[in-house]
């Protein structure tokens, strides 16, 4: 699987193309905003999307596991839609799901989705951030560590291919602070253009949008 | 013409008595339309352009009113046309004889422009004769007081008829009347100016009942030239530039014309250039549909009223309004169709006697000869014959959510009733079960969404569970799904509609036409684009997607006839006769049904290129198929193509090194094993998709409550398509995504009827340069690999000039 190295807080992170950041040291992987459910979600509008989102999302991440050795995840927040999530969610996924809880140490960092309520009954460490070798990890950014990795905003970058643009999510970093793209099947997002994310990273950052099966980087200044 | 039989007097008539008052007489077809329907009859009414179809068709409906002494309230006619324009038109021509006899007839339209404040009161106090589109037409049936609505209702008239039969909101329009006839039997009249296939017409119009055809021919056949220009016809390219002059004389001799384009991108350059030499100082006005509502309707009342002396058009004039005094249309580029080109040149006159004037404006060789096929075909009255589509599952599903909003409905009943509509009369139960049961709760073979099912089962009943579906359907019902599009503001006024790709690929300060006004982008907040007025130069123009429709068979026929006799007999200008000779010296022309292959090479800095050209004439949705087809036949040889371009006429592919086998590429079986395969890949698919994804309603546009926001797709439905695929691969949509690429996206019959045309009839010529016809699109080849100037037509002669010294220099 092809990926690209990213140093961040003088760490050495993984960058894959579905959007996991693994973090090869301490065997972590990251991945943020899986909005399971989102799909089904919409059915209270009598909107009928077809019920396989939270499968293909997490059949990618079971895949991620059997690839490499990873002994703790954290999902930095709105892991599910919204509180009806696990109600909805199909048996096969659900399946799936505890399987890799109970498999695998896993954290979930509450996100604005996320009702603490029902999750801290299913297995799921739950906390508002973690902080690891002075990066905390959360799902809104934060200053009260020197680095902070987050999600919440769904990053996407348009590029142009061809004289043609195409949207693809993107992770975006600065010397400080690191975005994760979200993890989630039928999760839309919000350009790094906007005003939200660029006062966040302004003046120079890279950004890292991914395709398919590659990772790019492109870098920008001023 | 059918059998006259006159049983009734129909001088007692009041129409006929105010045609007498204002000196005029009533034509034999509308005599006859009377009479058929006065003996209980259903009426197809084809007349041209001129020819009185109104009157002819609203006639019986005002007579009957009249005779039957009808209370004030009655609901009696129904009149539903593809144009809410063309509702207001025909109110406005109906309510001159009404007025003027003193009848006391209520006429109204109703169309998404009617106000709720009026729609309300229509419905509490109907008028006598409503006009309307077959959306609003679909909401009313939508209503639970359907019943009671319609219950005096007599008549219903379908203006333009030949535009509902290979289209959704035919078929939409199809399975309402199915269902109005269900409630209350009525006599239906169809009026349409163009049409061949008169007996499919029938059945459309009233399924397996006995209709009669009344049909009029002008008796004058329209004056059609080619417009002369002392310039050379470009070789390719679809810019007018070289006759600009010429076409501006004939502006000037005429006191009202239009210029009729073929894509939107087309009607902003024409109308800019004329503008340019516009030194004296004509009314130029320009129309087409990406233009705000307030603009065009601006555009048409001048015109009306004569302010305007000419306008740049594209089909949003095609159809049915009556203009008054056009004394002029000009067709500049290709006809593509001849039914499309008389409706077209029936704009310039409205009495049917005198005959229209047209001048056609090929913009390159090929369509100088596709001119002289057009006018051709018109002179001898060869139409095409028009498509009839099978009715679409998403447009039923649409359709059932509406029926259980009015009524509880039996399953079986509805079944029966929807076989009543002509295009779902093959439609199987499976298919109508699995519609049905997607309405309910999305259809998922494994999970369904029962709980929040939409329609709720009462025994051996279904209707709707809860109120909150009913403004979801009244917000999102239709059949046409437009691309992505934002509205355009400049200082303080919408101009119109953009598509939204078009606006991303812009940055601040990049400069664009559109409604003839040269403008600098700035920002987009929300769903508006904002612009403002300037003065560079070097604009984008927006491409507009879709506009283009492809060469019509019945064309493509005349033009290969053209063609295979080497163009003998053809007025030629000088510079096609030299075009001409030099196909003829280099290669050939080809034979009525051969398929002709070019092979040549060109040398390019360094590098040595491979092309093969193909002139099939099928069009450019057929040649793109087989264009992609071959592109796979060539991979499967080792030779790494770099690509093709097609057009109406020809494919031209460039590849890496030479091919031996070029009968490989096109044997028989290219359907069978590749087609699917390339189907499954392609991103068009996918834009298919989410046009049944919203017809059908598994999405909505339009939510209560989301529109100021502008966000409208809250999904990306390549996304829902992948996972469909993956987890239900028989899912119902999935079913009607095939069919419906099936008929538009591969235009399988074309295809095939294609494939059998030329087997063993493939000629290849192995040429030392490009030949004459494969220049135009070697021309496109290289248009499109510099991705800037894209419009640039500098650029194009440039290019044109060296490849034509090249072959001079032999």
């Amino acid at each position: 699987m092809h990926y690209k190295d990213v140093f961040f807080a003088d760490q050495h992170f993984s960058i894959f193309p579905n959007g996991e950041l693994y973090w090869q040291r301490k065997k972590t992987l990251i991945i943020s905003d899986l909005h399971f459910e989102k799909g089904s979600f919409f059915s209270e509008t009598r909107q009928f999307i077809p019920p396989f989102d939270t499968i293909e999302t997490l059949r990618q991440l079971t895949k991620f596991i059997d690839d490499h050795p990873v002994e703790s995840i954290i999902f930095l927040g709105d892991l599910v839609h919204d509180k009806l999530a696990f109600q909805r969610m199909p048996g096969k996924a659900k399946e799936l799901f505890f399987y890799i809880i109970k498999k695998i140490n896993c954290t979930l960092t509450v996100g604005n989705h996320d009702d603490a309520s029902f999750l801290r009954d299913i297995g799921l460490n739950l906390t508002k951030n973690i902080i690891i070798d002075d990066i905390c990890f959360s799902h809104h950014a934060t200053s009260d560590k020197k680095f902070s990795v987050f999600g919440h905003y769904h990053p996407k970058v348009r590029l142009k291919i061809n004289s043609r643009g195409i949207w693809t999510s993107c992770f975006i970093l600065n010397k400080e602070k690191l975005l994760m793209p979200s993890y989630g099947y039928f999760t839309g997002g919000l350009s790094i253009k906007k005003l939200e994310i660029q006062k966040l990273f302004k003046p120079e950052y890279e950004i890292y949008p991914l395709t398919k099966d590659r990772v790019y980087r492109i870098e920008c200044k001023k | 013409m059918g059998i006259l039989v006159i049983t009734v007097k129909y001088k007692d008539n009041p129409i006929d008595k105010w045609l007498k008052k204002k000196g005029w007489f009533l034509y034999d077809h509308q005599v006859e339309t009377f009479n058929l329907i006065k003996q209980g009859c259903d009426v197809i009414l084809h007349a041209p352009t001129g020819g009185g179809k109104t009157i002819g068709g609203f006639m019986p409906s005002i007579n009957d009113f009249i005779n039957n002494n009808y209370e004030s309230e009655v609901f009696h006619t129904l009149y539903i046309s593809p144009l809410k324009a063309l509702t207001a038109d025909v109110q406005r021509n109906l309510l001159n004889p009404i007025n003027d006899l003193q009848i006391n007839i209520k006429v109204e339209t109703r169309t998404s422009d009617t106000s709720a404040y009026n729609k309300a009161k229509q419905v509490k106090k109907p008028p006598n004769f409503l006009m309307t589109t077959p959306e609003s037409f679909a909401l009313l049936m939508a209503r639970t007081d359907v019943t009671d609505l319609f219950k005096n209702l007599k008549f219903v008239i379908i203006d333009e008829l030949h535009t509902f039969f290979n289209s959704k909101r035919g078929h939409l329009l199809s399975l309402n009347l199915a269902r109005l006839r269900s409630i209350k039997p009525f006599q239906i009249i169809g009026l349409s100016a163009t049409l061949k296939n008169t007996d499919l017409a029938k059945k459309y119009l009233s399924n397996n009942k006995d209709t009669k055809l009344v049909s009029t021919y002008s008796k004058v056949s329209p004056k059609i030239t080619i417009l002369k220009s002392d310039n050379r016809i470009p070789w390719s390219g679809h810019s007018p530039r070289y006759a600009l002059s010429d076409i501006y004389l004939e502006v000037l001799k005429f006191k009202s014309s239009i210029l009729f384009v073929n894509t939107r991108a087309q009607a902003e350059i024409l109308f800019e250039s004329l503008w340019a030499i516009n030194d004296k100082n004509k009314k130029i006005a320009i129309h087409h549909g990406s233009l705000e509502k307030d603009l065009r309707k601006k555009v048409e009342k001048e015109i009306v009223e004569g302010h305007v002396e000419c306008v740049v058009a594209t089909s949003s004039l095609d159809l049915g309004l009556d203009w008054g005094n056009i004394d002029l249309v000009m067709q500049v580029g290709a006809p593509k169709g001849v039914a499309r080109l008389i409706q077209r040149i029936g704009r310039a006159n409205h009495t049917i006697n005198t005959p229209s004037r047209a001048i056609l404006v090929p913009t390159n060789c090929f369509e100088f000869v596709e001119c002289i096929a057009a006018k051709e075909c018109i002179e001898l009255n060869l139409l095409e014959d028009e498509q009839y589509s099978d009715g679409s599952l998403d447009v039923l599903a649409q359709h059932i959510v509406g029926v259980a909003i009015s009524q509880k409905f039996k399953r079986e009943d509805l079944y029966k009733q929807t076989k009543e509509a002509w295009p779902y009369r093959n439609l199987n139960k499976e298919d109508f079960e699995k519609t049905l049961s997607f309405v309910e709760n999305g259809g998922y073979s494994l999970q369904g969404y029962n709980e929040y099912s939409r329609l709720k089962r009462d025994g051996e009943y279904f209707e709707i569970k809860d109120k909150s579906l009913i403004a979801k359907y009244r917000m999102n019902v239709g059949t046409i799904v437009e691309a992505e599009m934002l509205r355009l503001r400049v200082s303080n006024r919408y101009l119109g509609n953009i598509e939204e790709w078009f606006i991303n690929g812009l940055s601040a300060g990049d400069t664009f036409i559109f409604a003839g006004k040269r403008l600098m982008f700035e920002k987009v907040v929300g769903n508006i684009a904002y612009a403002k007025i300037t003065a560079l130069d070097h604009q984008k123009i927006p491409s507009f997607k879709g506009g283009n429709l492809p060469l019509s068979t019945h064309l493509s026929k005349s033009v290969r006839k053209i063609f295979s006799k080497q163009l003998d007999g053809v007025d030629l200008p000088d510079s096609l006769k030299k075009w001409s000779a030099l196909q003829s010296k280099f290669s050939s022309f080809p034979e009525e049904n051969e398929l002709l292959v070019e092979t040549f090479r060109r040398k390019i800095g360094n590098q040595e290129k491979y092309y093969m050209a193909l002139h099939p004439f099928e069009g450019r949705n057929t040649h793109q198929t087989i264009g992609f087809l071959i592109l796979r036949r060539i991979k499967k040889l080792g030779v790494q193509p770099f690509g093709f371009v097609a057009n109406d006429y020809s494919i031209l592919f460039s590849f890496s090194k030479e091919i031996e086998d070029i009968d490989f590429l096109f044997s028989q079986d290219i359907l069978v094993e590749d087609l699917y395969e390339w189907l499954e890949e392609t991103p068009l698919i996918k834009r298919l998709f989410r046009e049944i994804a919203i017809i059908s309603g598994l999405i909505y546009k339009n939510l209560p409550g989301n529109q100021k926001t502008g966000k409208q797709v809250t999904f990306n439905t390549d996304l829902i398509y992948e996972v469909l695929r993956k987890h239900d691969p028989h899912h119902i949509l999935l079913k009607i995504t095939t069919e419906n690429a099936k008929k538009d996206l591969i235009d399988l019959d074309r295809l095939s009827n294609f494939l059998f045309r030329i087997k063993n009839k493939i000629k290849i010529n192995k040429l030392n340069r490009a030949s004459a016809l494969a220049f135009s699109l070697l021309f496109e080849y290289h248009k499109e690999t510099p991705d800037k100037n894209e419009l640039d037509n500098f650029y194009l002669e440039k290019l044109e000039k060296e490849l034509l010294e090249e072959v001079n220099a032999l």
